[in-house]
């Protein structure tokens, strides 16, 4: 079971790798850095010392591995739109966007596993109809809007309904002034919370409940009754363990691909993290930092999927031997 | 005369389905002491599992159940589901088919075991875990200690099956019902699993329900013996009774598929026509397969059980007519 | 939205096995074809027939806006207060006084067009690719394999934008872009379900009798694909155009002054905590439900299509 994570570890490195390069390929294809010189004086000389300087001639293979090995040393070179050295702006917008995952993240997991078992537990009660149907709309619907409408609601909207100063719950970024965890934290991470979380529990909990009532028909449940266990003992010690098991890999796996929903909702809620640090970047032409934010995600994606194995190892004992 | 460990009578089982109504169960009476042996022969579908899950209570709720089970004197129709649980692995305890299935595949063996003990007595981790290792080495697994720690599929096909008895003895119930224990597994691991239910019920006086469709194993293990078909009870009675003068045509046919060790008896003759479906004809369940059948009668009048002796009955409208084979 | 009833106990279910076809006193004894077996069982599937319902009203109101529209493509009425729905307007009239209905129905055009093309195009793509890719096995399969996995390694949308970035972003290169990505899914999906196919008699039937590979992928292995990919394409339109929006909206997408319902959006998100906000709603409810009829309609063929259904 190591050696297969292992294994696997050293199988995604050639992908990352390849994966990088063709980024590299389409960013330096469409970018060129020595555009903002075309209207200088004399721009043509210039312009030919900037590519010399910043060896754009030279075969874009080359060009990828001195990039490569300089961001693998920590390196991720200077943004040409900002001028400012990438790495200082990818850290902290990393920062922001790891608070919003873990937020976002754990309140999924706890309401998406209640709503799973507790539909599945009791299939085809009036909850658990409203909630299947709240799902269908949850899985329908598409997270920028959902971000937008929330943020009108329940920004102003609330705000203006409750006849308030300030707002309930708000819209723009992730602190007021100073950082600190405190209610106006809590405040302003409510509504991006709420996006994420939405999409997120309407497939989870599917699943969840899927892989629930899946369990709940088996016959080590049926032996676990006829042990006479209380049923709480056998939802909570017996089903509950098995059913976890898949779903835990989804949503590891899943948490890897966060990094892409989060570009809306960081976008949506002017939250300096890397989801918005994208979008400005690519917007702007900003190669550099653009391939700083397509390794760094990459590399979250990876590390994800290596931990969705290991849980898998770790909660099955089936898959441990060899 | 004491009264029985386990009184059934005209239970019937119906399920909601899909496609209707299911009678699982119909009509069925019979009767178990303490201490004895009682088998249930029957084919798939003939309701044999779905009576002894109403028994241990653990019918889906799709199932309605009607009719009465009277155990140590007390109504289990109907009962307080938090009664039943306490009965459940207490007095009453079940061994399933497929011990593969019926274990939990993430937790260790030697929890699930001590866990049936833990549910319905107040008893240390440390005293749970020196019984578990007792009832593993009373079912014969070698190793116990090491056993114990070790999951489910790291064990044999016959270990797991012992394992399950193991869970099922563990607080010496009066009833173990056993459905179909040794029908998973190759022929020399079965001996070696009916040998474990013979230690048993040498130790303690507990009864056991045999269910199977193996009539070798009735003849090897069972006092007394009911055939089911189409989810009656078609014929009742002991097992010598039953197995040399069987008066029902289905038995005797059942009787007459085996094949003889001694060489003799030709071909083996088989049961014509296929199982009983959902719907059944009117008049006796078996009479579109049954040699004996007499169209007008047979197919028309559902045939009632006749006692014709304490303990032992059968259910055909012909069978004074047909006679006894010995 | 249909669920399936708890499952009798294992022994009355041989019982049942036996003869449920039998059983009704209501079933036919005439023949059905697969179509009419499958078009009877969509048919009973009401959250299907209300998707096809609301998807078809969509379509003709989008794509004969021409006729239905109240008022002039793009005409701006800059004299005009804006102001939320009423009788003439229904869905209001925004900040540069066009009625808004007009403008959504035709930027409706736009995204429905997109999503159609990309699912027909990505299916077509995706079935014969991943087919062959199952079918043929060894370094074949693995290469197609190692290529699917490149494209998860990024996150989607980063990968879309950037590929529209260097492409261009007219709609036809974000039909192209999209369904350059979209193919990988289906023919996953497809390669799998030719795995196992592949290993039923009837293919090595076909191969004894001297049929040649492809005659054997084409006759024998995709027509019992059809299920799943039909399904498939079908959930893919709405995938695909929710996917178009979200980079229209960000601004990667369609760009002005074509419409799309992602960069109206754009315009209306400006207009949030504004008495303008009523903006943000008719577009994103014309995605949702167009997701939810789309999606109703691919439960209902899942259903249908379903070759173990006993109805």
């Amino acid at each position: 079971m190591f050696a297969y994570s292992v294994r696997r570890l050293l199988v995604s490195i050639p992908l990352l790798i390849v994966a990088t390069f063709l980024v590299f390929w389409s960013v330096r294809t469409t970018f060129d850095p020595t555009a903002k010189l075309a209207t200088s004086r004399d721009s043509a000389r210039v312009r030919a010392e900037m590519r010399e300087r910043l060896g754009l001639d030279d075969p874009i293979v080359v060009q990828y591995g001195r990039w490569l090995g300089d961001a693998v040393t920590g390196d991720l070179g200077t943004s040409t739109r900002t001028r400012q050295e990438v790495s200082s702006m990818v850290w902290p917008a990393l920062g922001n966007t790891v608070q919003l995952i873990v937020w976002g993240f754990g309140v999924s997991l706890v309401v998406a596993v209640g709503i799973g078992v507790f539909s599945a537990v009791r299939q085809y009660s009036i909850p658990d109809y409203v909630f299947t149907a709240l799902s269908y709309v949850g899985l329908a619907m598409p997270p920028f809007w959902f971000a937008l409408v929330a943020s009108q609601l329940l920004g102003p909207g609330l705000k203006d309904a409750l006849g308030l100063d300030d707002p309930v719950f708000y819209v723009v970024g992730l602190h007021s002034d100073d950082g600190g965890l405190d209610l106006d934290y809590l405040q302003h991470l409510f509504l991006p919370v709420l996006t994420l979380t939405v999409q997120i529990v309407a497939s989870w909990s599917r699943y969840q409940r899927s892989t629930m009532l899946e369990v709940l028909s088996t016959d080590y449940i049926r032996t676990a009754r006829a042990k006479g266990l209380r049923e709480r003992v056998v939802v909570g010690r017996h089903a509950l363990r098995n059913a976890l098991v898949p779903v835990v890999s989804v949503v590891a796996i899943d948490a890897g691909l966060l990094f892409g929903g989060l570009i809306i909702t960081e976008t949506i809620f002017s939250i300096p993290g890397m989801g918005r640090l994208f979008v400005e970047a690519l917007t702007a032409g900003d190669a550099e930092t653009v391939l700083a934010w397509t390794l760094v995600s990459a590399v979250f994606v990876i590390v994800f999927n290596l931990l969705a194995d290991l849980a898998y190892g770790l909660l099955d004992p089936r898959v441990r031997l060899s | 005369m004491t009264a029985p460990l386990l009184e059934v009578r005209d239970l019937a089982v119906r399920f909601a389905t899909e496609h209707g109504p299911v009678q699982a169960v119909d009509d069925l009476t019979y009767r178990i002491e303490a201490g004895e042996t009682f088998g249930i022969v029957g084919e798939s579908g003939s309701g044999k599992t779905v009576s002894s899950l109403a028994v241990m209570g653990l019918l889906p709720s799709t199932a309605t159940v009607s009719g009465s089970i009277r155990f140590r004197g007390e109504e289990l129709v109907g009962a307080d589901p938090e009664e039943l649980r306490r009965l459940r692995g207490d007095r009453i305890a079940m061994v399933f088919q497929d011990a593969l299935t019926a274990l939990n595949p993430v937790m260790k063996v030697g929890l699930q075991v001590g866990e049936i003990i833990a549910a319905h007595h107040d008893t240390s981790a440390a005293d749970r875990r020196q019984r578990v290792v007792e009832l593993l080495d009373v079912v014969g697994i070698p190793n116990p200690e090491r056993r114990a720690e070790q999951y489910p599929h790291e064990f044999s096909g016959g270990m797991r099956q012992r394992a399950m008895i193991a869970m099922a003895i563990a607080n010496e119930p009066d009833l173990l019902i056993a459905d179909e224990p040794t029908t998973a597994l190759d022929v020399t691991v079965q001996a070696q699993v009916l040998e474990v239910f013979a230690r048993i019920q040498e130790r303690t006086d507990t009864a056991v329900t045999m269910i199977t469709h193996d009539l070798g194993v009735i003849a090897g293990v069972a006092d007394r013996v009911m055939v089911m078909y189409a989810g009656r009870d078609v014929e009742q009675g002991s097992v010598d009774e039953v197995f040399y003068a069987p008066r029902h045509p289905y038995t005797r046919g059942l009787l007459a598929s085996l094949p003889r060790l001694d060489g003799g008896g030709g071909r083996l003759e088989r049961i014509p026509g296929n199982p009983p479906s959902v719907v059944l004809p009117p008049g006796c369940a078996f009479s579109p397969r049954c040699g004996f059948a007499v169209a007008g009668r047979c197919d028309q009048e559902p045939p009632a059980r006749r006692e014709v002796a304490p303990g032992r009955s059968d259910r055909c409208l012909r069978v004074d007519e047909i006679g006894s084979v010995a | 939205m249909s669920e399936a009833p708890p499952r009798p106990e294992p022994g009355v279910v041989d019982a049942v096995d036996a003869v449920v076809g039998d059983l009704l006193p209501t079933a036919e004894a005439v023949p059905r074809t697969q179509w009419q077996l499958f078009r009877r069982r969509f048919v009973r599937h009401r959250a299907a027939m209300a998707g096809t319902a609301v998807l078809l009203l969509l379509l003709v109101a989008c794509f004969g806006a021409d006729w239905i529209a109240p008022a002039e493509k793009g005409k701006q009425d800059l004299l005009a207060e804006p102001a939320g729905p009423s009788w003439d307007h229904p869905f209001g009239v925004d900040q540069l006084g066009r009625d808004y209905l007009t403008e959504v129905l035709y930027a409706g055009q736009v995204s429905l067009r997109i999503g159609l093309a990309v699912a027909v195009i990505s299916t077509v793509v995706g079935s014969i690719l991943g087919a062959l890719a199952g079918y043929a096995g060894g370094w074949v399969d693995s290469a197609l394999m190692r290529l699917t996995d490149l494209f998860l390694v990024i996150p989607q949308i980063a990968l879309l934008a950037i590929a529209l970035k260097r492409f261009g972003s007219s709609p036809l290169v974000i039909t192209l872009v999209l369904a350059a990505l979209f193919w990988m899914g289906v023919a996953r999906v497809v390669r799998s379900q030719v795995l196992v196919i592949k290993q039923r008699e009837f293919v090595e039937a076909a191969r004894a009798a001297g049929a040649s590979d492809l005659r054997i992928v084409a006759r024998h292995i995709l027509p019992n694909c059809i299920g799943p990919i039909t399904v498939n394409a079908t959930l893919a339109v709405a995938l695909a155009i929710v996917a178009e929006s979200t980079l229209s909206f960000l601004g990667f997408g369609v760009q002005r002054p074509d419409t799309s319902w992602g960069n109206m959006l754009t315009d209306a998100r400006g207009f949030v905590g504004t008495d303008l906000s009523f903006l943000i709603y008719s577009p994103g409810l014309m995605l949702l439900l167009v997701t939810l009829a789309i999606n109703f309609i691919g439960d209902g063929l899942r259903d249908a299509l379903d070759p173990q259904s006993t109805r």
